[in-house]
């Protein structure tokens, strides 16, 4: 039976012990791992339980799909009005004790309990990349842009991740060639070169490497074409770069000079275990400041990606 | 969580992939060599070798002739008699890693004289350690320690394109050998796990261990018992010797 206490689902569990690892491996990360692992763990088990809670779902329409037309485009996203409630319920006072400077999260829990702030309008304007939504908003509250991003990023990746699993099998069936999120729009986080293929062959095993793209808001991963830029499509190889250090080449930076944008990489290939995919961009920061070093943009922004 | 390799010789090709991963990964150096009239080259392990693929050839009892393949490397033994030996003279100079179960030889195994380095490799019933004569470092598998508590696999079992090299948590690597043997048994009614309890490198053989390699399996434990009690032996005399000086 499945736990209504975020912090307690599977998924979860499954951030913490991500965490703890990823910590071992990479101690300079382990401040700002820490600072992440609480929130993100809630989130994790917010959408676990959004998940196996049946909510009237949105058409899966292959003739807007083929045409680029993410399932939540231009979706009001009343359907997920409880949702985003809970999880902002849930969320902003961990996200408020988990930062030093976490007054803001209370300032905009404050602001939600009230009605005064119209959550699902806010996430539509995150949804359709609207910052002069968001930046007004957040001067109506008094607090900095950046806070509000992060909350409404937590939030709605939350209870769209919950919707994605519900939307998974359907659009499982579907073909989706684009550089972003079939659910949500929103650009990818993070990509993977697949395992190998069970080649059905007795003596061989091989294949392997394609490439999936993880949704940086709700995590829905899709296979995209591994020769291309997800930014823009450039698939000139002239234009494009990859970047890793000597000793692990599984982790490493896509970069486009085409549209200037990068996007970590990582090839699972090199694995003993799948890495936890909401954990495991932060054991990997150390990729997006050499990145941004070189004058690269992330395809995905979010907190601790983005420097100053 | 203690950790397993898997090494399914039924599936192995012989490339040697794994063999050219351990050195590449590890940067370990050349060797001269030459021809033998075999594909197994070099013709054992040595400081520069810690796999090797093993070849060996007979004919059965049907007159049919097996080409046997054994990618030979430490057993990262679950109780490792080279540590209980070294123990015994230099500790230290072995460590077991509890985590992952990786036995590891560290750069205090050049304090070992090439005696006690001499009694630490008999102690080893599968003739796995070697020592470096000239800077008298004691070498073999790492089980990629540094890949592997990064979250990595192990060089060998990434580069396996047959299947042979598998590896990860021990449980799941015993449970996937019983699976494979009950398989495989279909056609080799004689084949067999080696050592599935002491090891932390469990080889499925479809033949008998001696048509692999001599060392394929542990000796009777005998023999392994003596050294150790020989090697123990030693030791109080040699603490007193440290003692005076």
């Amino acid at each position: 039976m499945m736990t209504t206490t975020p912090g307690a689902t599977p998924s979860a569990q499954a951030v913490q012990n991500a965490m703890a690892s990823a910590r071992a491996i990479r101690p300079a990360h382990a401040e700002l791992m820490t600072a992440f692992e609480k929130p993100l763990a809630i989130r994790a088990g917010l959408s676990d339980i959004f998940r196996g809670d049946a909510i009237p779902l949105p058409d899966v329409r292959p003739d807007r799909l083929a045409q680029g037309a993410a399932v939540l485009m231009d979706d009001d996203l009343l359907r997920l009005a409880p949702w985003l409630l809970q999880a902002a319920r849930e969320l902003l006072p961990v996200l408020e004790s988990s930062f030093p400077n976490g007054d803001a999260f209370h300032a905009i829990a404050t602001s939600v309990a009230t009605g005064e702030f119209a959550l699902r309008e806010k996430v539509r304007a995150l949804l359709d990349g609207d910052s002069a939504t968001i930046s007004q908003s957040a001067e109506a509250i008094g607090v900095q842009d950046g806070f509000l991003v992060l909350a409404l990023q937590m939030i709605a990746g939350a209870a769209i991740a919950g919707l994605a699993e519900q939307l998974r099998n359907e659009l499982a069936h579907t073909n989706w060639s684009y550089g972003y999120c079939p659910v949500c729009a929103s650009a990818p986080g993070l990509s993977t070169l697949s395992r190998k293929d069970d080649v059905q062959v007795e003596a061989l095993i091989g294949g392997g490497g394609k490439k999936y793209l993880h949704c940086g808001l709700c995590g829905y991963n899709w296979r995209f074409k591994r020769n291309a830029c997800p930014g823009c499509s450039n698939d000139d190889p002239h234009s494009r770069e990859v970047l890793y250090a000597e000793k692990a080449q599984h982790e490493r930076i896509e970069a486009c000079s085409k549209c200037n944008g990068y996007l970590l990489c990582v090839d699972l290939r090199e694995y003993e275990q799948d890495p936890n995919f909401l954990a495991h961009p932060l054991a990997l920061v150390h990729l997006d400041i050499l990145a941004q070093g070189k004058g690269y943009a992330p395809l995905s922004r979010c907190a601790w990606n983005s420097f100053s | 969580m203690p950790k397993a390799f898997f090494i399914d010789t039924s599936r192995c090709t012989a490339c040697r992939g794994c063999q050219l991963a351990c050195k590449e990964w590890h940067e370990l150096p050349t060797n001269k060599t030459k021809q033998r009239g075999t594909h197994q080259n070099p013709p054992d392990l040595n400081p520069g070798n810690y796999k090797l693929v093993r070849f060996n050839e007979h004919m059965d009892d049907i007159g049919v002739v097996r080409w046997n393949f054994f990618p030979d490397q430490c057993r990262h033994c679950v109780v490792p008699p080279c540590k209980e030996v070294a123990d015994m003279i230099l500790e230290g100079a072995i460590l077991r890693d509890d985590t992952t179960g990786a036995v590891l030889f560290t750069d205090k195994t050049k304090q070992l004289s090439a005696d006690d380095a001499q009694v630490v490799r008999e102690s080893c019933p599968y003739d796995i350690p070697r020592r470096n004569e000239e800077t008298g470092l004691m070498s073999k598998c790492t089980m990629c320690f540094e890949r592997v508590t990064s979250g990595m696999l192990p060089a060998c079992v990434k580069v396996c394109p047959t299947g042979t090299m598998n590896f990860g948590e021990r449980e799941a690597m015993l449970e996937l050998a019983n699976k494979r043997l009950a398989e495989v048994k279909k056609t080799f009614p004689n084949a067999m796990l080696a050592d599935p309890d002491f090891t932390s490198a469990i080889f499925l053989l479809t033949d008998a261990p001696e048509n692999y390699h001599t060392y394929a399996v542990a000796a009777a434990p005998e023999p392994m018992d003596r050294k150790r009690f020989l090697a123990g032996l030693g030791k109080p005399l040699r603490r007193v010797f440290a003692n005076l000086g």
